[in-house]
C-alpha cells in the first residue's frame, strides 16, 4: 500500500502506535481535515498545517474558529484523516482529454456537413 | 528588458547595500500570498486544494503590510489564489504604493475589466496577467473556455489606460515552441510591458504530476523558443534567467530570494514546497536548512525544479557579484540572451552542474 492510499480520509492513529511519528508527518502534509483528540478529552476539528518544532505542538487552523491553536505534540491522543483529502481528483489528462474528445466530435460533425 | 529604469534603480541600491552589509539570505521578491480562493481550477495548480474553511480565510491590511515590513524585499508579487477576489486588495496595493515597493498583482485577468478602477495607475503597479499561451492552450491550461478573449480583452483596457501590464506563463510539457513562439508575437502587439516565463513545477500536491517538464526536456523546449529572439519581444527577466532557461548555463536555487508569507505563516523553504512555516522572517532566515534544497543538494524534489521564483534571483544576485556576472547582463541586455541554437546538441548548463 502507497503512503497516500495509507494515509487517506478515515485514517486513524493514537499515540502509542509505533508509526505515530510518520503519520503526524503525513497528516500535516494531508489537504483535508483532521480531527485531534488531546489528554483532557477536548476534540480539535480542522486543518492541521505545521509541526512547530520550536514549541513542539501541532499547529490547526479550528474549522469554526479564525485563530491558529497550538496544541502540543505530547498532548495528542489520537489523530483521524477525518476530511477529505482535496488534492486527490480531477486531472488536467482527464480535461485535455475531454477537450481531445469534443474537438474530434467537432471535426466529426464538419466533415459530415461538407459530405 | 521591459522594466522601469526607477525600478532598476530601486533594486540594484537595495542589492548593492544587501551585499556591502554582507547579507548573503537576502529576500528580493516578497511572494505575498493573501488567499487561496481562486474563480479557476487549473489541473497543474497545487495552491487551490484545501478544505473549504481554509479557502475562505484570507490575509488582512495589517497582515499583510506587517509581512511586508519584516521582510524587506523592494519587490511584491501577489500571487494567490485569485487576489482580485480579496475585498481588501485595493487597499492592501495602496499601503504597497505608500511604502514604495514595486508590485506584481498576479492575476487570471476573470475581474480586471470589472474591477480595474479600484486601482490608480502608477509606477509600483504592475497587473501581472497569467497567460499559457494562445488561446486553445490557455484556455485548455486553465481548464475553463473563454478565460484567453476575457484577459485580452482586460489587457488592452489596461494599457489603454497606463497601467504597467505583463503577460506571465508556465509552460507545460507538451508546449509547442512555434504556438509560443506565435503567443509572444500576440502579447507583443497588445503592448505589454515585458513577458514573464517558468517551467512548470511537480508539485507533490498537484493533480497532475506527469506533465512537469524534467530539466533537459526544458532546456531543448526554451532553446527552441528563445532561440533568434523577434525585436518586439520583451522580457520581464534578466538576460541571464533566459540563458539559464534555455541552457546556456547553470544557477543554482536561492530559494530566500522569494520568500512566500500566507495565512499560515513564513513558508519553508520556498514558494513551491511546504516543509513547516515560522512565525516570523527571521525564523525563516536562520532556521531553514537551505543547504538540503536546489540541484546541488540532490533533494529530489529539486532534481528538476528551473522555476522562475528559485532561480531568477540567482541570476540577479550573480550580476551583482561577480564581473563576469555584470559584464554578461550587460551584454546580455544589449545584445539579447545567448542562446544555442537548437540543432546543437551540447548543453552546456548540464556539463557545468554535472561538474
Ligand atoms: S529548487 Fe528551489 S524553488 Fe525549486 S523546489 Fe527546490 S527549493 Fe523550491
Amino acid at each position: 500500500m502507497s503512503e497516500s492510499e495509507k494515509y487517506s480520509q478515515g485514517y486513524t492513529i493514537e499515540a502509542q502506535d509505533g508509526d505515530f511519528l510518520e503519520a503526524m508527518e503525513a497528516a500535516v502534509d494531508y489537504r483535508g481535515d483532521t480531527t485531534i483528540e488531546v489528554k483532557d478529552g477536548k476534540v480539535w476539528d480542522g486543518y492541521l498545517f505545521n509541526y512547530d518544532e520550536g514549541e513542539k505542538a501541532l499547529q490547526v487552523y479550528p474549522k469554526d474558529d479564525p485563530s491558529i491553536v497550538a496544541i502540543p505534540v505530547t498532548d495528542v491522543v489520537k489523530v483521524s484523516f477525518t476530511g477529505k483529502d482535496t488534492a486527490s481528483g480531477k486531472s488536467w489528462e482527464a480535461w485535455a482529454k475531454k477537450k481531445g474528445e469534443e474537438r474530434e466530435k467537432i471535426k466529426a460533425q464538419e466533415v459530415d456537413e461538407d459530405e | 528588458m521591459g522594466v522601469p529604469v526607477s525600478q532598476m534603480y530601486t533594486v540594484v541600491s537595495y542589492i548593492l547595500g544587501q551585499r556591502l552589509r554582507g547579507n548573503k539570505h537576502y529576500p528580493l521578491v516578497l511572494m505575498l500570498e493573501p488567499l487561496f480562493r481562486c474563480n479557476l481550477s487549473c489541473a497543474g495548480c497545487g495552491k487551490i486544494q484545501y478544505p473549504g474553511h481554509i479557502l475562505k480565510r484570507q490575509l488582512s491590511y495589517e497582515e499583510c503590510m506587517s509581512a511586508v515590513e519584516e521582510c524587506g524585499a523592494p519587490i511584491v508579487s501577489i500571487p494567490g489564489g485569485e487576489p482580485l477576489l480579496h475585498p481588501e486588495m485595493p487597499k492592501i496595493v495602496e499601503g504597497l504604493v505608500e511604502r514604495k515597493k514595486y508590485i506584481y498583482l498576479c492575476t487570471n485577468a476573470i475581474l480586471l475589466k470589472k474591477k480595474m478602477d479600484e486601482y490608480k495607475p502608477s509606477k509600483y503597479l504592475t497587473f501581472s496577467i497569467h497567460m499559457d499561451g494562445l488561446e486553445e492552450d490557455h484556455d485548455e491550461a486553465v481548464c475553463r473556455d473563454g478565460i484567453y478573449q476575457r484577459a485580452v480583452e482586460a489587457i488592452a483596457i489596461a494599457v489603454k489606460r497606463g497601467y504597467r501590464v505583463t503577460s506571465n506563463t508556465t509552460l507545460f510539457q507538451g508546449a509547442n515552441p512555434e504556438r509560443t513562439r506565435l503567443f509572444f508575437d500576440e502579447m507583443a502587439k497588445l503592448g505589454v510591458e515585458g513577458m514573464m516565463l517558468s517551467p512548470g513545477y511537480s508539485y507533490s500536491k498537484a493533480p497532475d504530476q506527469e506533465s512537469f517538464l524534467p530539466r533537459k526536456e526544458t532546456y531543448e523546449l526554451f532553446r527552441e523558443i528563445l532561440f533568434r529572439p523577434k525585436k518586439s519581444w520583451k522580457f520581464n527577466h534578466s538576460p541571464l534567467f533566459l540563458e539559464y532557461l534555455a541552457g546556456t548555463r547553470h544557477f543554482e536555487c536561492t530559494p530566500w530570494g522569494n520568500p512566500t508569507y500566507n495565512i499560515f505563516g513564513w513558508q519553508k523553504p520556498c514558494y513551491l514546497l511546504q516543509k513547516g512555516y515560522t512565525k516570523t522572517f527571521k525564523e525563516l532566515i536562520e532556521t531553514t536548512k537551505w543547504e538540503e534544497y536546489g540541484q546541488k543538494s540532490k533533494n529530489p524534489e529539486c532534481a528538476n525544479c528551473m522555476v522562475h521564483s528559485g532561480h531568477e534571483a540567482t541570476a540577479v544576485d550573480y550580476t551583482f557579484g561577480s564581473l563576469s556576472g555584470f559584464l554578461s547582463t550587460i551584454r546580455g541586455t544589449i545584445l539579447g540572451p545567448k542562446i544555442t541554437n537548437p540543432k546543437n546538441d551540447n548543453i552546456p548548463a548540464l556539463l557545468e552542474a554535472a561538474k
